[in-house]
């Protein structure tokens, strides 16, 4: 019966795909992520499915953290599919984007049910791979440029994935999960891992691809991939790297100060942008620099790790709702301009995200809070850092939804519904009565978003030019002025540089050719293995 | 004789004979060349089907004829052979198919047919060969029945095409030769045995073995495609299309890429071979040998040379995983002898399909075609992410092995690298003409002014199913890789028997 449910919910997209193709129906896209919520309500834990036949033997588990991460990802894959379907088509061009949203959604759901690394691995790859035709959308010059980028990390990301699979299926002789409890992890592996991981979770360094994804791609397409597909990373980890394995304590360490660098990062470029999405994109690599750096302090402090991971999965859970609910708000601001009821639902969202009184936020952050209380100092400060940073920049997020918004275009009433569906949930997840239990300390985060709010006001009327409308700029496009600018002065750079600036620079003079954009990921590699080097230097 | 002796026979026979009839026929007796045609390769299908079945269950079938005291040319069927056998019949049914659609009308289809039936015979020949002699009989022989395939067009490019590609493969095949006479010198009759024969004669001169297998390779290498020794490949592109799908998935490739298998495991014995340190100058070779390719590839605008660079780069993966130590890599370069074959062909014939329906030969011309032929792109996408090695088609599962049997090894680890630098070059120069083809729109008009009058399909059938059929099989063979009679089940079975013994 439950291998049964089970296979329902990883045949659904398929044959969604399949209705899809046969009907033209497109309603099967929101209707191909319900078994899957069905089965997280029903279900119980510890169903298994194994079917030994299948690529290289496919294993699938539903556990107590896959669970929360299939119930709450296939309620945002549903509000999304929703919102698709409802969304009259670009002629001709409709098609493309639905099949390619239910492939990244069956690959989303083959990773949260596998209990095999390679299973995982297989979701992985088709859900970040088939994103890509999700991010091209509507085509548009900017479009193509993010789905450039965004395609060039992910191939990244897949093969450090790839490798660090190897690596550790050849230390630990199976592929199970299961198998990987207490052994000890190759170092190899581990970089590995948290590289191609890393990449999906946007470390610092690793972030490049997502304020151009963001920024450029439609807008169900961003509620995915800042929701679901995200956290995909985070379990990945959870997964791959279990707790009480041995060899992880330095690379928790590493993985502190890259998140921490990431949570800095985040709100400093975050409150400089001027599009609302581009601060959200911010904000998202600021929350998972915060997580990140509690999946770390997991791992450097064996003692506290059973508590801290259970809080951050539902941490992370929360935010995955939040974030996703508060870019398809932004999807309705975009075509409909300030009206006043949008701008109410956002700001309730924008409020649980940092975690005022009275919303799951605040309950998901005291449950962080209390996981690091005793003997953690580090982590504990760097709570508070978040959570003012969040409230900097929601504050600069509302702030700038007061400005008139760029395109006004056709507007639909369906997916309006499905979105304030979804709000109640996004308020009080991941738990209601908890996120009633008043907290004081909720009240900071508040005062600061005030008080940042006044400050904007007043800077905003001091120097009108400070902050202009537009779009935002993001890094890469700075690297490529900078190499532009380079160029000028250092002839002998024109001959890389040349392939470089086409592939990071927007807007792009000319058409580029898209191999051009894996000079990134080379680049990137070629930092990992000297680093790897150097790690295998100097621990002998 | 029995069916145990005679077998293997049969099995060279069922395309042997139907190749000289087709000679003899006139050009125009269209029904019964294709039926002879057909009929050859349906009962070399089922005699293979006969063999498959007996093979996995420990039955011998040689057939063997001395010509002189010590000199025998033998057909014996083993794990090995089987595996390429059933690649070659199997894909040399969906070829016929195809080449009947594709030649439809133009001159010189029973020499044409003819020159087919031999060289698959030649293959198969090779396949089942049961000694080093046997073997290299059957190399020249495929080398002089691909000739007049490559040049079948007759134009002076096709030519000049041909004759680089002759001058190439004899010179190897001269190579060889002189390399498998002086292993016979040395060593007496060099039987094809799992596990090899020479690591139990202590008495031979290790450098004068060291110097043979140079022989060996370079000989084979030619064939496989081995930088330096590449350069007719991408010039015998010029070949209609199904030749180069056979070339590149079954035929000429593969068969270099074979006999390196086979000297590797069967004479020298895989474990004796690194012993000696050979395989490190193989492993070397094809590790550049696939990096080479595929940045060849990155610059090249036409469809089929840039496929051709491709197969330089990929038939690679095979030596690779003979040139690592270890059942896994041995599993993972068996299995690509499969999965790049069929992966490969399935591109080729996509190619084929552009270039007859649209007139379109070159990438920057492919702009929009998925919309005007859905199925061939369909399939065209299924070979190139194969190619990368994305899950579930079967080059995932090459690429898996290969790697996990180089971490395994501890000393090759450096595979990993090229893997991984391979599968990012693949990339490059496969999504662009994805992307082309998927995302952007097609032309007014396409370059071959005249599009094919379109029936019910994008293409006449013969020439849609041929690639539709192979994809699948591409798919099939990853997704159910673990499943059992699965070209990674038949590599494991071939590995289990090498290092047992």
């Amino acid at each position: 019966m439950n291998e049964i449910a089970l296979t329902l919910v990883l045949l659904s997209p398929f044959i969604a795909i399949a209705v899809l193709l046969a009907t033209s129906m497109r309603w099967s896209l929101a209707l191909a992520a319900v078994p899957a919520f069905a089965a997280a309500l029903l279900t119980p834990v510890g169903s298994t499915l194994e079917l030994s036949w299948l690529l290289l033997g496919v294993h699938f588990a539903l556990d107590a953290t896959g669970q929360l991460f299939l119930l709450f990802s296939s309620l945002v894959w549903l509000v999304a599919g929703v919102y698709a379907a409802a969304t009259p088509p670009d002629p001709g061009r409709r098609r493309g984007f639905d099949l390619f949203f239910l492939l990244a959604l069956a690959g989303n759901l083959i990773l949260v049910l596998a209990a095999d690394m390679v299973t995982f691995y297989v979701g992985f790859a088709l859900m970040g791979l088939s994103a890509y035709g999700m991010v091209i959308g509507r085509r548009s010059q900017r479009a193509r440029r993010a789905g450039r980028i965004y395609l060039a990390f992910t191939l990244a990301g897949e093969l450090a994935l790839f490798s660090g699979l190897l690596a550790l299926a050849a230390a630990v002789d199976s592929r199970l999960f299961a198998d990987l409890t207490g052994i000890a992890m190759p170092p190899v592996a581990v970089g590995l891992l948290l590289l191609g991981f890393g990449i999906k979770l946007a470390l610092p360094g690793l972030h490049l691809w997502l304020v151009p994804t963001y920024t450029g791609a439609p807008i169900v397409a961003v509620a995915v991939l800042s929701g679901p597909m995200m956290n995909a990373g985070l379990l990945g980890w959870l997964r791959f790297l279990p707790s009480d394995a041995s060899g992880l304590a330095d690379w928790g360490s590493v993985l502190m100060l890259l998140g921490t660098a990431g949570l800095v990062l985040g709100v400093w470029l975050g409150v400089m942008q001027r599009e609302p999405r581009a601060v959200l994109a911010y904000s998202s690599i600021a929350k998972m620099g915060l997580i990140s750096a509690l999946f770390g302090t997991a791992l450097a402090n064996p003692v506290h790790t059973a508590p801290i991971i259970a809080a951050l999965v539902l941490f992370a859970m929360h935010h995955l709702l939040v974030k996703s609910a508060l870019f398809l708000g932004v999807g309705e601001w975009e075509k409909r301009g300030r009206v006043s009821w949008v701008m109410v639902v956002l700001g309730l969202l924008a409020l649980t995200m940092i975690g005022a009184p009275f919303t799951g936020g605040a309950f998901a952050k005291q449950g962080l809070g209390e996981a690091v209380a005793d003997g953690l100092d580090g982590p504990a400060a760097l709570l508070t850092l978040a959570a003012i940073g969040t409230a900097l920049l929601m504050a600069r997020f509302m702030w700038l939804l007061t400005r008139p918004a760029a395109r006004p275009s056709p507007i639909c009433r369906v997916p309006v519904v499905a979105w304030l569906a979804l709000l109640p949930v996004a308020l009080w997840a991941p738990s209601m009565p908890g996120a009633i239990a008043f907290d004081v300390a909720g009240l900071v985060p508040l005062g600061a978003i005030l008080a940042a709010l006044a400050v904007m006001a007043w800077m905003d009327a001091r120097w009108p030019g400070l902050w202009p409308h537009g779009r935002s700029s993001d890094e890469l496009n700075a690297i490529g002025l900078a190499l532009r600018h380079a160029k000028r002065h250092l002839p002998a750079l024109e001959f890389q540089s040349a392939r470089l600036r086409v592939a990071l620079a927007w807007p792009a003079s000319a058409p580029a050719p898209s191999q051009g954009t894996l000079v990134i990921p080379g680049l990137l590699w070629l930092a990992l293995f000297l680093g790897l080097l150097m790690a295998a230097v100097l621990s002998h | 004789m029995s069916l145990s002796a005679s077998l293997p026979l049969l099995i060279l026979l069922s395309s042997l004979v139907p190749g000289l009839v087709i000679f003899l026929l006139h050009e125009e007796s269209r029904r019964l060349r294709t039926v002879l045609n057909l009929l050859g390769a349906t009962v070399k299908m089922i005699l293979v089907g006969v063999m498959i079945w007996g093979v996995f269950h420990e039955q011998v079938y040689e057939t063997r004829w001395t010509l002189a005291p010590g000199l025998d040319l033998v057909l014996h069927a083993d794990a090995l052979s089987v595996l390429f056998v059933s690649l070659s019949t199997l894909l040399w049914l969906v070829t016929t198919v195809y080449a009947i659609g594709y030649l439809e009308g133009s001159p010189h289809r029973s020499r044409f047919f003819g020159f087919f039936s031999l060289c698959v015979t030649a293959t198969v020949g090779l396949a089942l060969a049961g000694n080093l002699f046997t073997f290299v009989v059957f190399y020249e022989f495929l080398t002089l029945a691909t000739y007049p395939l490559v040049a079948h067009k007759g134009t002076p490019e096709a030519i000049r095409g041909a004759r680089v590609y002759l001058a190439y493969t004899l010179a190897g095949g001269m190579a060889l030769l002189i390399g498998a006479v002086w292993l016979r010198t040395l060593a007496g009759p060099l039987e094809f045995v799992q596990g090899g024969i020479l690591g139990g004669m202590e008495h031979l001169d290790p450098w004068a073995l060291r110097w043979i297998f140079l022989l060996l390779i370079v000989g084979l290498g030619v064939k496989a495609a081995l930088v330096p020794l590449h350069g007719w490949l991408p010039q015998a592109m010029v070949a209609p299309a199904p030749v180069s799908a056979l070339l590149h998935a079954v035929a000429v490739v593969k068969a270099g890429a074979f006999g390196i298998v086979r000297v590797v495991y069967d004479v020298y014995g895989v474990e004796f071979a690194a012993s000696l340190g050979v395989l490190a100058l193989l492993g070397a070779a094809a590790a550049v040998t696939i990096i080479y390719g595929s940045v060849k590839a990155l610059s090249q605008d036409h469809l089929k040379k840039r496929l051709a660079y491709s197969t330089v780069s990929q038939v690679s993966y095979i030596a690779l995983g003979t040139a690592v130590l270890g059942p896994l890599a041995t599993i993972g370069g068996m299995v690509h002898l499969v999965h790049q074959g069929v992966m490969k062909i399935t591109l080729f014939f996509a190619a084929g399909n552009y270039a007859e329906a649209l007139g379109v030969h070159r990438v920057s011309e492919m702009d929009g075609v998925g919309r005007r032929m859905p199925g061939t792109t369909l399939a065209f996408t299924v070979g190139a992410l194969g190619m990368i090695g994305i899950p579930p088609v079967a080059g995932f599962v090459s690429k898996w092995y290969l790697g996990l049997g180089a971490v395994e090894s501890g000393a090759a680890i450096w595979v990993l690298p090229v893997l991984v630098g391979s599968s990012l070059l693949n990339a490059a120069y496969f999504l662009p003409i994805l992307y082309r083809a998927w995302f952007k729109q097609p032309p007014a008009a396409w370059p071959g002014g005249h599009e094919q009058a379109v029936g019910r399909w994008e293409i006449k059938g013969a020439l849609l199913w041929p690639p539709l059929v192979t994809a699948g099989l591409a798919i099939a063979a990853g997704l159910f890789a673990a499943a059992p009679y699965s070209p990674l089940e038949w590599a494991r079975l071939i590995a289990e028997r090498e290092y047992s013994s």
